[in-house]
């Protein structure tokens, strides 16, 4: 997937970066998957830049 | 190398030199050989500056000759991490692919200011490969090593410049802060380092990493010299699309208010979890000085620093994905390994994780209503030695690296003020940080809380004696 993924922004997955992408990637996912966790109302507005 | 003003405070050396009691071009040679000297053992200048740091001197010393007044931090010597444009050098932000870029054709913002102000640019310093790493190691220009013990990291990605202020080279560096590398060198080398509100200083000029998150900013010896450096820098400038109008008060004057008054609390939760026995310690050890004795918690904390490292990914990402469809093998591995994972994020995780984050924010924000400054460890563990990849807390084995900025990476996600004071434990070999956060834009009440605790002989940046 990690290959399908690069490709489709313009970068060449190399054989031996391969493994060390995927697991970056898979920590970012396990990561996400408990950001999408946090209930979030309709309202919730996102964050670009940072105003106080 | 033991070099007596350069020991010393900024203020000290601001005030001899306007006395007259010693030169600029003084100083500036003093720094120069002291950096000269140092260098080869904490490898944290990528390049000693001695020419111009002379003109700035010579230019400031006929000045004084003339009789005119003396800019606020005249004589000083300090340093800027390299990811700051400097004009004539290449601006290298740690990497191998920007030595193929064009002499910065002007300085950068801050260090523009800091010029204004007097200040003398010594060099510039040793970086984790564009900000992206919190060890202080570099595969280009080589690790920086801890003043404090040289078999140790000395925290990154500002690691150049924490490792010249304890060693004795500067008492003043610029650094930048993405997720807390000001702070985590200031822990790891026992340093000063500020953080101030998102926008309050001018990242203009200084070579970017995820630029929601990225503050520039100053580390020092002492809360004073952070203030006076406030004092020097902070504005408005339109040429930093998100610089601040807000007033810029006076820290140097708030000093002498002290902390009385202030409502200040320790975090607990995710602040008290997974961090070693001495880093709490260091806390408690403050907060007992300052008679703190209430708790807050920052709620959904853990999940604001997952949607943190998610957005770090995949803005960073964005930010060099040229680089990485053109030249991904002069990066380090990790660092193109790490950027290629986060260009594969897909938007709607990047945009759950800016939700999360907006709403973390707001949450703060309801517990400053009731407090005025936060304590917490700045980082779970003092300096680890190089090549160290887990540790070991309350019995469990955890990866390094990710785990250095767990308690300064919420903070510049929702970009409050941060200070990190070195506090050293009875007998310790090490520093380690205490954090004081607060509100947007009350940069003074953390420096208050930092200077008294510098009175209080708690906090204290302490130079390495290197031989």
């Amino acid at each position: 997937m990690v290959d399908a993924l690069a490709a489709s922004v313009g970068i060449a997955m190399e054989e031996e970066w391969r493994a060390g992408v995927t697991a970056h990637f898979e920590a970012i996912a396990k990561a996400a998957e408990e950001v999408d966790a946090v209930p979030l109302d309709n309202a919730a507005e996102p964050a670009w830049h940072y105003e106080a | 190398m033991h070099l007596d003003p350069l020991t010393g405070s900024a203020a000290d050396i601001i005030e001899a030199v306007r006395k007259r009691e010693v030169s600029a071009q003084d100083m500036a040679e003093l720094a120069i050989e002291a950096a000269e000297a140092v260098n080869p053992r904490i490898n944290a200048f990528t390049c000693i500056t001695a020419e111009r740091a002379m003109k700035e001197a010579a230019a400031l010393d006929a000045r004084s000759a003339a009789g005119e007044p003396m800019p606020s931090l005249a004589g000083l010597p300090y340093a800027a991490k390299n990811l700051y444009d400097v004009e004539g050098l290449k601006t290298l932000a740690g990497s191998r692919i920007n030595r193929d870029n064009p002499p910065a054709e002007a300085d950068g913002a801050l260090v523009s200011r800091m010029k204004v102000a007097g200040a003398l640019l010594i060099g510039t310093l040793n970086m984790d490969e564009y900000a992206y790493g919190f060890t202080g190691t570099n595969d280009h220009d080589g690790d920086i090593c801890n003043p404090h013990d040289t078999t140790r990291m000395a925290g990154g990605s500002s690691a150049g410049s924490g490792a010249a202020i304890a060693a004795g080279v500067v008492p003043v560096a610029l650094g930048s802060d993405t997720n807390g590398s000001i702070r985590v060198p200031s822990s790891f080398c026992g340093t000063f380092g500020l953080k101030a509100t998102y926008g309050r200083f001018s990242r203009a000029g200084a070579f970017p990493f995820v630029t929601s998150f990225d503050h520039v900013g100053p580390l020092a010896r002492s809360a004073r010299d952070l203030a006076a450096i406030h004092d020097a820098v902070a504005g408005h400038d339109p040429a930093d699309p998100v610089s601040s109008t807000h007033p810029v008060m006076s820290c140097q004057a708030a000093l002498q208010e002290g902390s009385d008054g202030l409502r200040i609390a320790v975090a607990g939760g995710w602040f008290r979890q997974n961090a070693t026995r001495e880093a709490l310690e260091a806390v408690e050890c403050a907060a007992k000085a300052l008679e703190v004795e209430r708790e807050v918690e920052l709620p959904l904390t853990r999940e604001a620093r997952l949607a943190a490292y998610v957005l770090t990914g995949a803005e960073g990402a964005a930010f060099h994905l040229d680089r990485l469809r053109t030249r991904p093998n002069d990066f380090e591995v990790e660092t193109r390994n790490r950027l290629v994972a986060g260009a594969l994020i897909p938007s709607a995780w990047a945009m759950r994780a800016q939700r999360v984050r907006r709403l973390y924010r707001d949450q703060v924000l309801k517990v400053f209503e009731g407090v005025d400054a936060i304590l917490t460890p700045t980082t779970p563990f003092s300096a680890p030695p190089f090549g160290t990849t887990t540790i070991d807390i309350d019995g469990e084995t955890l990866p390094l690296e990710p785990n250095i900025g767990i308690y300064t990476q919420p903070f510049s996600s929702i970009g409050l003020p941060a200070v990190s004071v070195p506090v050293w434990l009875e007998g310790a070999k090490l520093p380690l940080g205490v954090q004081i956060v607060a509100a947007p834009w009350r940069e003074d009440i953390v420096l208050r809380i930092a200077d008294v605790l510098e009175r209080e002989g708690i906090a204290e940046a302490r130079p390495a004696l290197l031989e």
